[in-house]
């Protein structure tokens, strides 16, 4: 990552991610138990396009999926955690947003960097 | 009546069935419920107290004795629980096979108007399904609290109160639900302990849905009634299947007769790869005359690759070629076969293993209670407390079908003059030739299927004009085929009324099935009639590469786009989902887990084919030797043990604190601490209590330890320790720790992956997080402080010195919450100790 401003985007289909919910296996490499706990294709997809979103921004591999969790604050807002394994000492701040429409799910990931 | 080692009298009803046999066989397993990584086993008291806790959740949900409810999910244990609680409350159960169409669903939904449908969140149809769905996993969670419930207060059910309404699967046009009673099924598992002989020693294992009455009347409620168990896969798969045959100690099998012919095939082109099934037929042949256990002997190499164990399989629900059965009993495991259908709470007669009661190649005899006969035309009528009273309001289909009290079967049979029946045909696939005479397919089918190069076949009476021209419809076994020479050979061996006129060649690799695996012949049938254009038929490679079928089938393109150099990126569009798709498919299908972040920009198919070589090679779910758990290799143990830390006392002192082990009572547990030395393993061990000493294995790194044979062996002899990938594969460890702890021992795990550097504890890996959860035990942190001073990394010569560890309470976690928020929990609770 590069100090400063870095920012990552994504955009899925829904029903790609309604394709993928029959498949447990699939599923479990994904999504943390607490993120299918909610199981429907919509919030599904914009965790999902959080996580890509965010591989981009953080400089991930592409299989860190569960090195991520994306929560929903009270307010609705998702909150982006990163596991501890990731090296987050040079982060000063890190944010996400969702947005849906017409069976879309776009995400942004920020991250500012000392 | 017969005699029988079951001595039983004629249940009442389910509730006295479940109860009688729950009550007789306590603490015998009845369930291997099969995990990702772990298997649960069930007692007998362990399903009554489960159902009565069911009973208790029927009530919360309002149900009420006559109320229906739809079950259409995987079979497993909940599947059977939630059926046994309706059952002792009087609600009626319609079971729905998980893969019937929408459609079909729907109908039987709005004919029967259930209170709920129980489906699987995971069913790719759910969606579609709007009335009071309740998922089944819910359904697990309710009943998964601890209780002491024991009690189910008498519903009052009567012999005649009506157990179930089952729809047959997969016929086209409206579904037809079959009325069962409490008292036909009671009456037709009865009469199977008079046929089958089973023993608490059996182990079978759930492959045919349970929503189809053989598996549910024959494959749960007769096989348990004797004191069978019943192994239960988390998705029936044939690598699961395969697998569990070989390892979970499987003995007798109920299957549809798709299930053998599928084994037969994997079994003999095994031997075709490696040359042998020539040397195999000619033995196959030349053992005919032997005994049973002389076979099995010889065919032990055989078995063991499709399960060394299996004694027995009992075939129903579709007639069984001679062939199939002949293959089978040369190596040694015997096939009965039975006849039945969903009208007979399944089973008209049954082939037998007691004397006088088996002979090959029949259906056996009508079993007790049930009266055959045959019509004028053959076919099979029966008669008895099995045989339902008819449809669901459909008084129409019920008079058609029941006859004075005798069910119209639309079978042909015939009995021999040792009274044993065999099944000659479906009396609605008779075919009425040009010549007048009467032609049963199935006849034609098994000549044809003689000869290895057909696959599958259906034949089938096409009108033209005035004529009926008898047609077969065949699927090659990959290789090309000639029709005219099909034609030519197959007459050979009929006669002349008989003889086929025309050759189709089906354009895909199976025909139309129903879930049970049957040919929807009436499809086949539409297809015949068609005026179609000629097929090409598909080569054998293409068929056999099962990577490339999975690829085809993620992407969605045709397998012929499909070669070796394909680049995944480019040439097929794969994206991060599909990435995924691929993924998951693969590890179903081949057993192979692959980090998706193998595919990038350039990789091709080839690169993946290399790839899961490699993992093959290597990852091959090894097993973990059994030696360590022999008497001797325990007793050499503790004196190992003791040696050790009688050495490790001469310059260090070890105290304990904290949580009394002794006081936590039931099994086995993970242990998790923090890593400051290589003396932590053996000083954790040292503290525990003695018993608790004697069921724990550490789990040690994969590379580091276990890289080196000789202190890999050490650590086993010593610590029973098993390798633990700490970078690559975690599928490979958490099998191994599920398999420990599957054997009752606890585990010992270093969640920081590596010895600490600084003294400090640092961050643990998030595989410790999905091992809490996915492993369900208790899990006990533990501080260790002192060894950084004694014996830090690179050190070899430890300084004198006091160690302490303290012992945490042991922690349960929720398995809705995330991997990582347990790592962090986890690691906390570590710190705070």
């Amino acid at each position: 990552m590069k100090p400063g401003v870095n920012i990552g985007c994504d955009v899925v289909k829904i029903s790609r991610i309604e394709g993928m919910m029959s498949s447990q296996t699939a599923l479990k490499k994904v999504f943390q138990p607490s993120e299918l706990s909610r199981f429907d294709a919509e919030h599904l997809a914009g965790i999902f396009a959080v996580k890509e979103a965010a591989f981009k921004t953080l400089g991930l591999s592409s299989d860190s999926w569960l090195l991520l969790e994306v929560k929903n604050l009270p307010s609705g807002k998702p909150e982006l955690i990163l596991a501890d394994q990731i090296n987050g000492s040079s982060l000063l701040s890190l944010d996400c947003s969702i947005s849906h429409d017409d069976g879309l799910a776009f995400a942004v990931v920020v991250a500012v960097n000392k | 009546m017969l005699k029988s080692a079951n001595q039983a009298r004629l249940y009442h009803n389910v509730h006295d069935y479940l109860y009688s046999t729950c009550q007789k066989y306590t603490t015998n397993t009845v369930f291997l419920e099969k995990q990702k990584y772990r298997t649960k086993v069930w007692t007998f008291d362990d399903l009554w107290a489960k159902t009565a806790q069911a009973v208790a959740y029927l009530d919360e949900m309002g149900l009420k004795k006559g109320d229906k409810i739809v079950i259409s999910a995987p079979n497993s244990p909940y599947w059977a629980v939630l059926f046994f609680a309706c059952a002792l409350k009087g609600v009626i159960v319609v079971p729905l096979d998980m893969n019937s169409s929408v459609d079909f669903m729907k109908k039987a939904i709005s004919m029967t108007e259930p209170k709920f449908v129980y489906i699987s969140k995971f069913m790719p149809q759910a969606p579609e399904i709007k009335t009071n769905k309740v998922h089944i996993e819910d359904f697990k969670t309710a009943i998964s609290t601890d209780s002491d419930k024991r009690t189910v207060r008498n519903h009052d059910i009567k012999p005649d109160d009506t157990l179930l309404i089952v729809f047959s699967s997969g016929s086209t046009g409206e579904p037809k639900g079959v009325v069962l009673t409490h008292k036909n099924l009671c009456a037709n598992v009865r009469s199977l302990m008079d046929y089958m002989v089973v023993y608490p020693t059996h182990r079978s294992i759930s492959i045919v849905p349970l929503s189809h009455m053989l598996e549910l009347g024959c494959g749960l409620m007769a096989l348990i009634s004797m004191g069978a168990s019943v192994v239960y896969l988390p998705a029936v798969k044939p690598r699961a299947i395969s697998e569990a045959l070989q390892k979970d100690g499987v003995n007798v099998v109920i299957a549809v007769p798709a299930f053998l012919q599928l084994f037969r095939n994997a079994v003999m082109r095994g031997l075709e790869e490696k040359g042998l099934k020539k040397v195999f037929e000619k033995s196959l042949y030349l053992s005919k005359p032997l005994p049973k256990s002389v076979k099995r002997v010889v065919s032990r190499v055989v078995r063991s690759k499709i399960g060394k164990d299996i004694k027995e399989m009992y075939v129903g629900g579709a007639r069984i070629d001679d062939s199939l059965e002949e293959f089978w009993n040369g190596l040694g495991i015997s096939v009965y076969q039975g006849y039945g259908l969903t009208e007979a709470s399944p089973i008209v007669a049954v082939s037998s293993p007691k004397p006088k009661l088996h002979k090959s190649l029949t259906v056996g005899k009508p079993i007790t209670g049930v009266k055959v006969k045959l019509a004028e035309d053959g076919e099979i009528m029966a008669k008895g407390p099995n045989i339902s009273s008819g449809y669901y309001r459909n008084p129409q289909a019920t008079k058609e079908t029941f006859k004075d009290g005798w069910l119209m079967t639309g079978d042909i049979g015939q009995f021999d003059s040792d009274g044993f029946l065999s099944i000659i045909g479906r009396k609605k696939s008779v075919i009425v030739g040009s010549s007048g005479m009467n032609v049963y397919p199935e006849d034609v089918e098994r000549t044809i299927r003689e000869y290895n190069d057909i696959k599958e076949t259906v034949v089938l009476g096409i009108e033209k004009g005035n004529d009926t021209i008898i047609t077969a419809v065949i699927i090659p076994n990959g290789k090309k085929v000639s029709p005219k020479e099909i034609i030519a050979r197959t007459n050979e061996h009929l006669t002349p009324h008989q003889r086929v006129q025309e050759v189709i060649i089906w354009p895909d690799d199976d025909f139309p099935r129903t879930p049970t695996r049957k040919i929807i012949r009436g499809d086949v049938h539409e297809y015949a009639s068609a005026d179609k254009p000629a097929v090409k038929t598909p080569t054998a490679k293409d068929k056999d590469n099962k990577l490339y079928n999975i690829i085809a089938h993620v992407t969605g393109r045709p397998i012929s786009q499909i070669k070796p150099k394909t680049t995944f990126v480019n040439d097929l569009g794969m994206d991060s989902v599909k990435r995924l798709e691929l993924m998951a498919k693969i590890e179903d299908e081949l057993g192979v887990v692959l980090s998706d972040s193998f595919i990038n920009q350039k990789s091709t198919v080839s690169d993946l084919e290399k790839q899961i070589k490699l993992a093959g090679g290597t990852v091959k779910r090894r097993g973990q030797p059994n030696w360590p758990d022999y008497r001797s290799a325990v007793y050499f143990r503790m004196l190992l043990q003791y040696i050790l830390f009688t050495l490790s006392r001469s310059f260090q002192v070890v105290e304990v604190e904290g949580y009394d082990l002794k006081e936590f009572g039931g099994g086995p547990v993970i242990f998790i601490a923090n890593h400051q030395s290589h003396l932590d393993a053996p000083d954790i061990i040292k503290a525990l209590p003695r018993k608790v000493r004697a069921k724990t294995s550490v789990a040690a790194a994969k590379d580091y330890i276990f890289g080196n044979r000789a202190t890999g062996l050490l650590a086993r002899v010593a610590f029973n320790a098993f390798p633990f990938d700490r970078h690559g594969n975690i599928d490979e460890s958490l099998t191994n720790v599920g398999k420990f702890l599957d054997k009752g021992n606890s585990v010992l795990i270093f969640p920081e992956g590596k010895r600490t550097r600084t003294g400090e504890i640092q961050d643990f890996k998030h595989a410790i997080g999905v091992i809490a959860p996915e492993m369900n035990v208790p899990i006990v942190p533990i501080k260790i402080s002192g060894n950084y001073d004694i014996l830090p990394r690179k050190h070899c010569i430890p300084k004198r010195g006091k160690t302490t560890i303290k012992i945490g309470e042991p922690l349960k976690f929720d398995e809705n919450s995330s991997y990582l928020s347990i790592a962090k929990e986890l690691n906390e609770a570590i710190k705070k100790l």
